[in-house]
């Protein structure tokens, strides 16, 4: 073995390490933007609705994850997938067997409608915050879930909505409002990162998604 | 279920799990237990702490969000996963911001180079 080169695999695993820190860091602060974002909505959604109107009181009796996460040896993503081939389901006419290979997966149900049929543009919001945090990726992925073209894209650039009202304001159900956050939405941190490789040199260290 | 990736759960105070739930992340079915717990004021240590290892065995989970916070009150059994899946983000909640001196992997991490720190 060549002298040095332990001392080279070392800082290389070093550099390794600062940068998926540096890189975590920066993920972590666009997610605590969409995390108040996204508790802001939810504090107008309740004064729009009602403070009982959205709690865990509301959540479905039966849930399908929408998002799941996908780790590979180049990095850890987070995909939106609606689980299967999405053919929109033909109205049979004839009794019989169902349709050869069985009859497309129904895709998920949006937990928005566990909240009603109109909800107010604040619960709408809210969730795009959250899908927006817990990151929604199209593209390539290592998962071998194809992307249906019928996934919602999560809107951009919504960030002058939902912010407006005044700090201070009290939801009227003792649970305070947090204040408006200043910054303008940034992307979700879907991109691939650095984190998720194990140390070189086996030890593993609990590492962040 | 291979190939289609795996759960994100979450542990948090009701806004942060609704809010998380309504991104999609949820999964509830009668012969599973959820991927999400709720917790109140009346939620004990005990479950808390029985939840996230619940999530830490099961195969399926690859990620899990935490509340610092709660991180906090199960500090020792967050500490002691040192695996790299699955993952353990601890969040900021609206009463707690995150402290960065305080997250395990963090520390974890900061103890690769300065080995006194890591405890």
């Amino acid at each position: 073995p060549r002298p040095g080169s332990l001392s080279l695999s070392l800082d290389a695993a070093a550099l390794e390490v600062m940068e998926a820190l540096e890189l975590l860091q920066q993920r972590r602060e666009q997610l605590e933007q969409h995390l108040r974002q996204g508790w802001l909505s939810l504090a107008q959604a309740r004064y729009s609705l009602g403070c009982h109107r959205v709690s865990s009181l509301q959540y479905g009796a039966t849930m399908v994850p929408r998002v799941r996460v996908c780790h590979s040896r180049g990095g850890v993503t987070v995909r939106g997938g609606l689980g299967g081939p999405q053919k929109v389901p033909r109205l049979r006419q004839r009794r019989g067997a169902p349709e050869r290979g069985g009859s497309p997966p129904r895709p998920p149900p949006d937990p928005l409608s566990w909240f009603g049929v109109l909800v107010p543009p604040s619960l709408r919001q809210a969730q795009g915050s959250f899908q927006k945090g817990s990151p929604n990726l199209r593209g390539h992925d290592p998962c071998d879930l194809p992307v249906p073209p019928g996934v919602p894209s999560v809107p951009r650039g919504d960030a002058g909505r939902g912010g407006g009202r005044a700090p201070g304001h009290h939801g009227g159900c003792g649970r305070p409002v947090p204040a408006a956050p200043a910054a303008e939405m940034s992307p979700g941190w879907g991109q691939r990162g650095q984190q998720g490789q194990p140390h070189p040199h086996g030890n593993s260290w609990g590492h962040p998604g | 279920m291979a190939g289609r990736g795996k759960l994100i759960a979450v542990m948090g105070d009701e806004d942060t799990v609704t809010g998380f739930l309504l991104g999609g992340i949820g999964e509830l079915d009668k012969h599973r237990r959820p991927n999400f717990l709720v917790v109140e004021k009346e939620t004990s240590l005990a479950e808390i702490e029985e939840t996230f290892r619940g999530f830490l065995a099961r195969e399926d989970v690859g990620m899990i969000l935490i509340s610092q916070a709660l991180a906090e009150q199960i500090r020792p059994a967050v500490a002691a996963h040192a695996r790299a899946l699955p993952a353990v983000l601890e969040i900021p909640s609206k009463d707690h911001p995150y402290d960065p001196a305080r997250d395990s992997v963090l520390r974890r991490a900061r103890g690769l180079f300065a080995p006194d720190e890591l405890r």
